[in-house]
């Protein structure tokens, strides 16, 4: 088993602080935990202050679950 | 009894209103459903006082600030003919949402408080945007 990807991990707190829901399961739609699009976005809001990247508006709809966030926030982050 | 809004800022925004008679009910006093409408119309002088005309922004961006969340608390009644005065302040701005702390004076007396949270919703697409920073600014501005 691979060990988890530290950054999915702290993507899932946030999720999960924000949205005050405590189980984020990667791809289970946002829509069915009960994240509605308003809070999706206060959750863009919290991982742009976190990691000081910018999410532009046209690709808030990219965001519908946690893998996805991790997929865009992957694109957004300087290569280590 | 603890307010849900907390204390006002020194000198929050103020719209006078007098009461309609259609504004009352049966019980010869103001509806709870007319108080909505006194904060709505506090809001949009909030923001006109602030450089923002809510018409022309929706007629130029397409989108729009509906009300998703309204917490009032009624402590006394107002009458026909009562002359009031709304107070108005941004407790809150989010990327997602802006939350007015608004309450209803009769003088000295605290007669309604509420805490009203606005999204910005596009029109043609029908869908939750960001706050843009048009409305931010007025939020910002004391």
């Amino acid at each position: 088993m691979s060990a988890p990807d530290e950054l999915k991990e702290k993507l899932r707190a946030i999720i999960a602080e924000v949205s005050e829901i405590d189980e984020i399961p990667d791809a289970t739609p946002f829509k069915e935990l009960g994240i509605d699009s308003m809070m999706a976005i206060e959750i863009v809001a919290e991982i742009e202050r976190t990691y000081k990247l910018s999410v532009p508006e046209d690709e808030l709809v990219r965001i519908t679950n946690l893998d996805s966030v991790y997929t865009l926030v992957k694109e957004k982050l300087p290569a280590a | 009894m603890k307010s849900p809004i907390g204390a006002p800022p020194a000198s929050p925004a103020q719209h006078p209103v007098r009461v309609g008679y259609v504004d009352t009910d049966k019980a010869g006093v103001v509806h709870h459903s007319s108080y909505l409408a006194y904060f709505e119309a506090a809001r949009i002088e909030h923001q006109r006082a602030r450089g923002l005309e809510y018409r022309r922004f929706e007629e130029e961006t397409g989108l729009a600030l509906p009300v998703v969340e309204a917490h009032l608390r009624y402590r006394a009644p107002a009458r026909f003919d009562d002359q009031l005065v709304i107070e108005s302040w941004v407790q809150e701005l989010t990327r997602a949402k802006v939350s007015y702390a608004q309450r209803v004076m009769r003088a000295d007396t605290v007669l309604v408080e509420a805490r009203i949270v606005l999204a910005c919703v596009n029109m043609n697409e029908e869908r939750i945007t960001s706050i843009p920073e048009v409305i931010a600014k007025t939020c910002r501005t004391p």
